[in-house]
């Protein structure tokens, strides 16, 4: 359609879009460049014609300064109806009052794309209408320069930009990547915004299936500390997610469900679409007053955002915040949050981080590679899965393998699992205590040396008496060189004395299933020595053998031979 | 007051108007300031030929002439008036943005006077 039949112009100076609409045949869109011409086309005629009161007796419509910069001149003017069906670069206006700024988006074909201004999403996203007679979404294609979409947006009106002509253009498809490009100030002519389109292989269950998934839960949003890494020093985190009973891939698809393109979900106080997770730590001081909440807005000159965690209620010395609208808190502001304040520290108190999407981070399909702070509970972690910190520090969960004893007779068999002395025997000296056991309610075992670290949080322990018997006692915690006994123990009678053996019984108990087993965090190949006997109604001799407790575990089944 | 001779008699009337010259006598009569008072000869120069030349009042912008440049000087007669008649006070637009090659719109003014002009028209390429 050509576009004179398109635009009118009126003698005050409005020109307006009159063709169809997105969509419907004979929609027209044009550069900016083209309606510059077309102004101009029509600014030498000798009479205007038509519904373009335009001719040489008018004063000059445009001023072309590039080809992707136009500047409509006196009180010549567009509305945001012929915006949209115009492309290529920016056009200035009301002497530079309003501001449409071009925007082009490099992805691959089909993407559907949302823009974010002023910390909310455009409603009006025509730029992913269809046009009429074309397979994909998109306006203004331009599929060999890898351009999904072209358009202009409104960045300035009133004389005052929109949140410093900031947007955030983005992509949240199911099935598909998501991705996210930052414009920190729009420029005069074409913006260009990159976005990662592409089929998400670890994104194939059906979202309905996903919808389903209500056993994922946050239990903690707001800062916490756990030791994901096992070492005994926990580390802060601000998010503690329960996967359930779903594997670590089905909790991955579950994030992008929460964050996806229409999304009705609520993560910290923000809908799902404009969740990003953590964009700046913010360090705080005094002069601070009332007890900061999180998942609530936070404000300050020149910017917006939303407290994900502090350290501290009261006394709180860093933020984490979601970055909403302006720049981060610079030093000495007073930040706002609801009836709470706090000063941002000194020096550079705001540290931008980087954002992950979806902004869990990245599975690998059995694994997750976590977003800055993003943390499930140690429980739901694998060996393979990485966090990272709120100070940014990677941390790798322990390796818990699982050691199994199988082929046993549930209520005959008794079974032994202890270390291995290197010659197919049990260690009986893995330990020697360190002082003399001889109270009436001892509680706490000492021995000499640390205890490994692949020893499992509650178990069993033999400890040599002075009778020459090797007594089982269960212990509920350890810690250094210290087992705490799981209950008081009399050892004022038949005592164990100052450097008697000591040992661990991974499995120690008569088999109440067909398998027993423990579990452990692996270090290194521990070697393992395995008795079961059974000297019941139905005796069998006694089977010794040895395993290994590997990276992956391990297992033995023992034998059985009749000796009746 | 050219053109009155000066026989016998001059009679000058309370109203103003044309000369009216009559046997032994004349009498004469001011111009009205719509009356010209001789011809402004304006010529363009360098123009772009396809050009569109409008030349208008500057006061009302009504027009004294339109024309499509088919050589690179144009000339223009047209009228001159009394010293401070807005008649002489003139905008001259030359625009060639139909068809490639485009030119930006060259705008410029001048005051007609009984007499020649000759303005050089710089046209930037849009």
């Amino acid at each position: 359609m050509p576009i004179a039949d398109d635009i009118s112009i009126a003698a005050n100076g409005d020109i307006r879009y009159t063709g169809a609409a997105h969509g419907a045949s004979g929609s027209g869109y044009y550069t900016v460049l083209e309606f510059h011409r077309f102004l101009q086309d029509r600014a030498d005629d000798q009479t205007s014609s038509g519904d373009d009161l335009m001719d040489i007796s008018r004063e000059t419509p445009s001023d072309k300064q590039f080809d992707t910069i136009i500047t409509l001149l006196g009180s010549y003017n567009i509305d945001d109806t012929l915006a949209e069906h115009l492309y290529g670069g920016s056009i200035i206006q009301g002497g530079g009052n309003v501001i449409y700024d071009g925007v082009a988006v490099i992805a691959a074909a089909d993407a559907f794309v949302e823009v974010v201004q002023n910390g909310a999403l455009i409603a009006n996203d025509f730029w992913n209408s269809t046009p009429f007679g074309s397979a994909n979404s998109g306006l203004n294609p331009d599929p060999a320069q890898g351009l999904s979409h072209r358009f202009m947006l409104k960045v300035r009106t009133g004389g005052a930009d929109i949140d410093g002509r900031r947007l955030l253009v983005q992509t949240r498809e199911w099935g598909k990547t998501f991705s996210e490009f930052k414009i920190n100030g729009t420029s005069r002519g074409v913006n260009v915004a990159a976005l990662n389109f592409s089929n998400d292989l670890n994104n194939l269950t059906a979202v309905g299936t996903v919808a389903g998934f209500t056993d994922i839960v946050n239990l903690t949003a707001g800062y916490n500390q756990l030791d994901v890494d096992a070492n005994s020093v926990a580390e802060p985190y601000y998010s503690r997610w329960d996967r359930g009973s779903r594997s670590i891939n089905q909790f991955y698809e579950r994030m992008k469900w929460l964050t996806r393109r229409g999304s009705a979900e609520t993560l910290y106080g923000l809908n799902g679409e404009l969740f990003r997770g953590i964009t700046h730590e913010v360090a705080v001081t005094t002069p601070r007053s009332g007890t900061v909440a999180e998942g609530v807005a936070a404000s300050w000159t020149g910017g917006t955002g939303q407290v994900l965690a502090r350290d501290s209620g009261s006394t709180a010395t860093k933020l984490w915040i979601q970055l909403l609208t302006g720049v981060a808190p610079t030093a000495g502001q007073t930040i706002t949050i609801g009836a709470a304040t706090v000063t941002a520290a000194a020096g550079t108190p705001s540290t931008e981080r980087q954002v992950s999407f979806p902004f869990c981070g990245v599975s690998t399909g059995s694994a997750l590679i976590g977003a800055y702070g993003f943390a499930l509970e140690t429980a739901d972690l694998s060996v393979n899965d990485r966090l990272f910190d709120l100070n940014n520090v990677q941390r790798n969960p322990p390796n818990l393998v699982t050691f199994t004893v199988a082929g046993l007779v549930v209520g005959e068999d008794t079974v032994l699992v202890g270390p291995e002395n290197g010659s197919g025997g049990l260690l009986l000296n893995q330990f020697t205590l360190n002082g003399a056991l001889s109270g009436a309610a001892v509680t706490a075992v000492m021995v000499n040396g640390p205890i490994p670290a692949d020893t499992p949080t509650t178990g069993t322990i033999r400890i040599l008496r002075a009778n020459g018997a090797y007594t089982r006692h269960p212990y509920s915690s350890w810690s250094g060189s210290t087992f705490t006994l799981a209950s008081a123990t009399n050892f004022s009678t038949n005592n164990a004395a100052n450097g008697a053996n000591c040992y661990i019984s991974y499995i120690d108990k008569v088999a109440d299933a067909t398998t027993a087993s423990f579990q452990a965090t692996y270090l290194a190949d521990r070697p393992l020595y395995v008795r079961r006997r059974d000297g019941g109604a139905t005796p069998t001799k006694t089977f010794e053998g040895v395993a290994t407790l590997g990276s992956a575990g391990g297992s033995i089944t023992v034998q059985r031979q009749s000796d009746a | 007051m050219p053109g009155i001779p000066d026989p016998l008699a001059q009679f000058f009337p309370m109203s103003r108007g044309n000369a009216v010259h009559g046997f032994m006598g004349s009498i004469g009569v001011a111009r009205l300031p719509t009356d010209s008072i001789g011809n402004f000869t304006l010529t363009l120069t360098n123009l772009v030929i396809g050009s569109a030349i409008r030349i208008e009042l500057l006061g009302d912008g009504s027009l004294i002439e339109y024309r499509v440049a088919d050589a690179a000087s144009e000339v223009f007669v047209v009228p001159a008036y009394g010293s401070g008649n807005p008649g002489n006070s003139l905008r001259i637009k030359v625009r060639k943005s139909s068809s490639a090659p485009f030119y930006k719109n060259y705008e410029t003014q001048a005051t007609a006077l009984v007499g020649s002009q000759s303005i050089f028209v710089s046209q930037i390429p849009d």
